[in-house]
């Protein structure tokens, strides 16, 4: 396991951690909402690092000779699916808080204990 | 739950976390070596078969077409479902945002702000032109330019006003083409069903290497996820604009 390879998953491992650290601790939904896109931010330095190879370059070739080693690209194009699908699904839970402050006038995940119909 | 009972809940899990992924980063690290077989057969097939240099684009609109089908209808799901919680509710009313009332006068934008936000504007519809018509050759593609250009938008409300933002966007029509590009990946699918036998399968003609119209059906899924992106975008940002500056709660009788 080469130096970038251990720090990529150290930095994944942390920010999944932080991430976590900050949902269970948290006394606003706003900021839960950003520790989630936080925690899920790990999963993309995960696939990369698991992707990333020494001493190759980029999987696009146009100023590459062909046959060059690449990283891998699978990883890569998960990531970059990924990147914009969890933007609207933070949109989704950022209008799910905003209504939820409407209906209980409060932030705090603490304050909605009871279901109320 | 208090606040000590949860901290200690989350230590026992943090400690439970950490040792897990120290175990599986270990185990990731002795097993999963670069794959040569897997990682050196994508670019090759990849510039040689469907004619692409980006192999990134490659492989998100061909080799695994059918995930990023699920991953587009992820995202149509989510934006439906934030469009329709941004939506007037029973109990609230609708009103011109501020400054478009006629009684109230409010400073324009300044001049410097106006000039920034068109310039913005302008850049990135370029820029985001040069990202989905060289998906196939360059880094870029439908979803990164689809954002981009949804942002271009933004750009004019900053420069502007909401009402501009509006004007630019009719919000049925937008909703309309978010649900036909949804629905357009899933056609052309189903075209290379019926013509080449396999779901996704790449029937348009490939072209030559390094040319705009190249690389067949990822070209096409590539703009329709563009296309697809760019609706979703503005829809959201379209809602949150709608509920900061129209939504009122509706006074009470």
């Amino acid at each position: 396991m080469s130096a970038i390879h251990l720090l990529a998953y150290a930095v994944a491992g942390w920010l999944l951690f932080v991430g976590l650290y900050g949902v269970a601790t948290s006394r606003n939904m706003v900021h839960l909402v950003v520790c989630m896109t936080v925690m899920q931010s790990s999963t993309y330095i995960l696939l990369i690092g698991v992707g990333y190879r020494e001493d190759a370059v980029p999987p696009v070739f146009p100023n590459t000779p062909t046959g060059t080693a690449s990283v891998d690209p699978l990883v890569q194009s998960l990531a970059l699916t990924d990147a914009v699908v969890s933007a609207t699904i933070t949109a989704l839970l950022l209008a799910l808080v905003l209504q939820a402050h409407k209906r209980t006038g409060t932030l705090d995940p603490g304050d909605l204990r009871a279901m109320r119909g | 739950m208090t606040p000590v009972t949860r901290g200690r809940v989350f230590v026992v899990g943090a400690l439970a976390f950490g040792a897990l992924f120290s175990w599986g980063i270990v185990e990731l690290a002795a097993t999963v070596q670069f794959n040569e077989l897997v990682g050196s057969y994508y670019p090759r097939v990849s510039i040689e078969e469907v004619k692409s240099f980006n192999v990134v684009s490659a492989v998100v609109f061909d080799y695994r077409g059918a995930d990023t089908m699920i991953e587009q209808l992820i995202l149509f799901a989510a934006v439906v479902g934030a469009d329709l919680l941004l939506r007037k509710q029973r109990s609230e009313r609708e009103e011109l945002p501020r400054r478009s009332l006629p009684e109230r006068e409010v400073p324009r934008t300044s001049a410097a702000l106006q000039l920034a936000g068109v310039v913005l504007a302008g850049l990135s519809i370029f820029v985001a032109m040069y990202v989905i018509l060289h998906a196939q050759f360059t880094p870029g593609g439908g979803f990164q330019s689809g954002v981009l250009l949804a942002g271009a938008l933004l750009a004019a409300y900053i420069a502007d006003e909401y009402r501009t933002f509006t004007r630019l966007t009719s919000k049925p029509a937008i909703e309309r083409v978010e649900a036909v590009a949804a629905g357009a990946y899933l056609v052309v699918g189903a075209i290379g069903l019926a013509v080449g036998g396999f779901f996704l399968d790449n029937f348009l003609p490939v072209g030559e290497l390094g040319t705009l119209l190249s690389s067949g059906t990822i070209y096409l899924l590539n703009l329709i996820v563009g296309v697809e992106v760019t609706a979703g975008f503005l829809l959201i940002i379209d809602g949150f604009l709608e509920q900061t500056l129209a939504i009122r709660e509706r006074a009470m009788p």
